[in-house]
């Protein structure tokens, strides 16, 4: 950018702080007879564009923040939290379920684990215990909110809760295959995804003979 | 499965002290907030901690936050009021004029630095008080609305416009060779 030599007012009496807003805002000259036959005024827009060009220019530059910005602040942030008494910090905490992605913090980076990720390694665990027939993928528990797949995920920072609605064969001990569903979809979220399952909730729907 | 919470749901339950859904809302304005302060304070370095240090403010004042503005212009708010306060903080180290040749850390930038087109600009904004650089930087550089411009700095839709005309006509009066 060059100087700009003009004072406040150019020499046609025209004020310079009206051809900067005009051209900054890309708006009509207000006197476009004027402006057209004023060599003052042509030149000062001549000079004023290419300017104005730059300062557009350097707002769509692309700006990118530091990779240690957000790690930083999430640290500061649990450091403070920690602080806070353990009862203010249930262990699960019943949020609306918000948040696509668990949280892993590690020495050298973030690790970030969608739900449908997770979703999918409890889905395919929970179909894979003996005695489930189906996941009721239709019903909708209100308490549970949408459920889609017949799971619903449920994530804090790295702690993982999910809520499934299980189709039980007709004839296996309920209890018994609940609790061996939980086993195997708790040791496999750990084993996949380093993710802790601190809760299993499981409602049964339905059941069904061969 | 994959659902898109806006601000105003994830503001909800981070004021339920849910740090995750925090965290996501710093994700979301890390990059706005980081450039407000980069235009502001023109170095990576102080553009870092302000940008930190709005987020860290933002995360304890959460619960005094009514949305009775966008959380992006509470965000701004901060951030602005952070830059301000680096800005009236003397910096012996450095070229008060520009913030940015002498910085003695090394910045990803410093190798472009005497390719950087963009310096003699930079340099004139470094020129502006800051009163004028603020809402300079947040019209022209984030694009916001005169009455956002106006909420964020507690003045008067008209009152930004007086000193956005007066910072854009220092701008380019202020120009270096």
């Amino acid at each position: 950018m060059k100087p700009f030599q003009e004072g406040e007012h150019l020499p046609c009496g025209v004020e310079l702080v009206g051809l900067v807003n005009q051209v900054a805002e890309d708006l009509r000259p207000p006197d476009p007879e004027h402006q057209s036959s004023c060599e003052h005024c042509r030149r000062a827009l001549a000079e004023l564009e290419p300017m104005w060009g730059q300062v557009r220019e350097l707002a769509r530059q692309e700006v990118i923040p530091p990779s240690a910005l957000v790690a930083t602040v999430i640290q500061a942030i649990r450091a403070e939290r920690t602080r806070v008494s353990p009862e203010e910090l249930p262990l699960r905490e019943i949020v609306p379920r918000l948040v696509e992605h668990a949280l892993l913090l590690g020495e050298r980076g973030s690790l970030r684990i969608a739900d449908s990720v997770i979703a999918q390694v409890i889905v395919r665990e929970a179909l894979a215990t003996p005695g489930v027939v189906a996941l009721d993928a239709g019903a909708a528990s209100p308490r549970f909110g949408k459920s889609s797949h017949g799971v619903t995920v449920s994530m804090h920072e790295s702690r993982v809760s999910a809520q499934l609605l299980l189709v039980v064969e007709i004839g296996w001990p309920i209890p018994g295959v609940v609790r061996d569903v939980r086993e195997r979809v708790g040791q496999a979220v750990r084993t996949i995804t380093g993710l802790d399952a601190v809760a299993i909730d499981v409602t049964v729907t339905d059941v069904r003979g061969e | 499965m994959v659902l898109v919470a806006d601000d105003v749901h994830l503001v909800r339950a981070a004021q339920a002290s849910d740090a995750v859904a925090f965290e996501e809302l710093v994700r979301r304005h890390e990059l706005r907030i980081y450039r407000l302060a980069l235009r502001m304070l023109g170095n990576e370095s102080d553009a870092q901690d302000a940008a930190q240090e709005t987020f860290l403010q933002a995360w304890r004042a959460l619960a005094s936050f009514r949305a009775e503005s966008a959380f992006s212009t509470w965000l701004y708010r901060i951030a602005t009021n952070c830059c301000l306060a680096t800005l009236s903080r003397p910096r012996p180290d450095t070229d008060p004029l520009s913030g940015r040749e002498m910085d003695p850390r090394p910045g990803p930038d410093s190798i472009t630095v005497e390719r950087d087109r963009f310096r003699s600009l930079k340099v004139a904004i470094g020129r502006l008080t800051p009163e004028q650089r603020a809402p300079l930087v947040l019209r022209e550089f984030e694009g916001l609305a005169y009455e956002e411009i106006g909420e964020v700095l507690g003045l008067s839709a008209g009152a930004v416009k007086g000193r956005l005309h007066r910072a854009r006509l220092e701008l380019v009066k202020g120009a270096v060779p």
